[in-house]
């Protein structure tokens, strides 16, 4: 839901509220039954309103997964077909299997976990969600893991450094050495 | 048979090596971007941005994909992804350009430069020209590279809802910082 269905169905909910008011006052019957009401439902909307306005973006670890697939398979499907994975993949929870090829660490101190083949130049690049830094740090190159993110799409090679498939919001399900 | 394979391979990793030559990248390559409002601040940041310099010649290419811009509200993520940037339409924006003072900058010495760029810049499926400065830093045999400039949402035809629009600007500045490694 955007902001602007909110503000919309908040407003659409108030006119009626209005008018049931101006009914009553007209009438002098119901007066403060309806105006209870009245209160109740401005408040809920509020709160209904704020939380879904301040809401922040998931822990990956504890949303289901969309789909679940090996690195090499999820960049394979990539290569092969572009645009017909990005239906399947872009925006989806996807998790991921595969060999750690590199644990990169940024100058700010981000993780980017890097899965693949090893012999080939194309990966599975994941950025680790802020709150999880840590067990990024604890990875080893060359153990298997599983991760779960967000998919962001595909960077084809044209700069001839491989072509990478991207997730965000990364999370680290599984780590067999 | 053997001897010419060794020659062949050591031939193949020589001009790997002259073709890489001169070549900076990352793939770690933040780029953020900001607007003040009345009401709150829009503000993201993408970590994964690809770039390659080449310091021979000035080619200068960059590229991040849309989806991977974070906001801290996901609401706002929601919004930008489906009615701004149509990121499911268009995942990518890119770079493609040259540094046109290439020459002035000593690729091989520690110091700052300040790097004129001319190229071409694609958003929402719209291509411009663009005109940018930046600061090139060499330091220790990497490049770090930094830009700040405004976009102009209507350049890209990114069209701002009615709701809001006595209350946001027309442009967002956009900050491009990349820690650039030799290629090797």
């Amino acid at each position: 839901m955007s902001i602007e269905s909110i503000v919309k169905a908040i407003l659409a909910i108030l006119a009626v509220l209005l008018i049931l008011l101006f009914i009553a006052i007209k009438k002098k019957k119901f007066v403060w039954p309806v105006i209870l009401l009245i209160i109740v439902t401005i408040v809920f909307g509020a709160w209904k309103g704020c939380t879904e306005y301040n809401r922040r973006n998931k822990d990956l670890g504890t949303v289901k997964a969309d789909v679940k697939i090996s690195a090499v398979d999820l960049i394979h499907d990539y290569e092969t077909n572009d645009s017909a994975s990005n239906r399947k993949y872009l925006g989806k929870v996807v998790e991921v299997t595969g060999y750690v090829k590199d644990v990169k660490k940024d100058d700010t101190g981000n993780y980017t976990i890097v899965l693949g083949d090893s012999s080939g130049l194309s990966s599975v690049r994941c950025a680790v969600d802020t709150t999880h830094q840590q067990d990024a740090a604890s990875l080893a190159v060359g153990s298997s893991a599983t991760i779960r993110g967000n998919c962001t799409g595909f960077n084809k090679d044209e700069m001839g450094l491989g072509s990478d498939v991207i997730l965000n919001f990364s999370v680290i399900i599984k780590n067999k050495k | 048979m053997k001897k010419t394979g060794i020659v062949t391979a050591l031939a193949f990793l020589l001009s790997l090596s002259v073709n890489a030559q001169g070549k900076f990248y990352t793939k770690t390559g933040k780029v953020s971007f900001y607007s003040k409002t009345p009401v709150e601040n829009i503000e993201a940041v993408n970590k994964s941005a690809v770039a390659v310099l080449d310091t021979k010649t000035g080619d200068l290419q960059f590229a991040t994909l849309i989806k991977g811009f974070e906001f801290k509200k996901a609401l706002m993520q929601e919004d930008f992804n489906r009615d701004y940037v149509e990121s499911d339409k268009f995942p990518r924006a890119e770079f493609k350009g040259q540094i046109t003072n290439n020459s002035e900058i000593n690729y091989t010495t520690d110091g700052s430069y300040t790097a004129k760029v001319k190229g071409k810049l694609t958003i929402h499926g719209v291509t411009n020209d663009v005109e940018l400065t930046g600061t090139i830093t060499v330091k220790n045999g990497k490049i770090e590279a930094k830009s700040v400039f405004n976009v102009q949402y209507a350049d890209y035809k990114i069209t701002i809802r009615q709701l809001y629009k006595d209350n946001i600007s027309s442009t967002i500045r956009v900050t491009v910082d990349c820690s650039l490694d030799p290629l090797k």
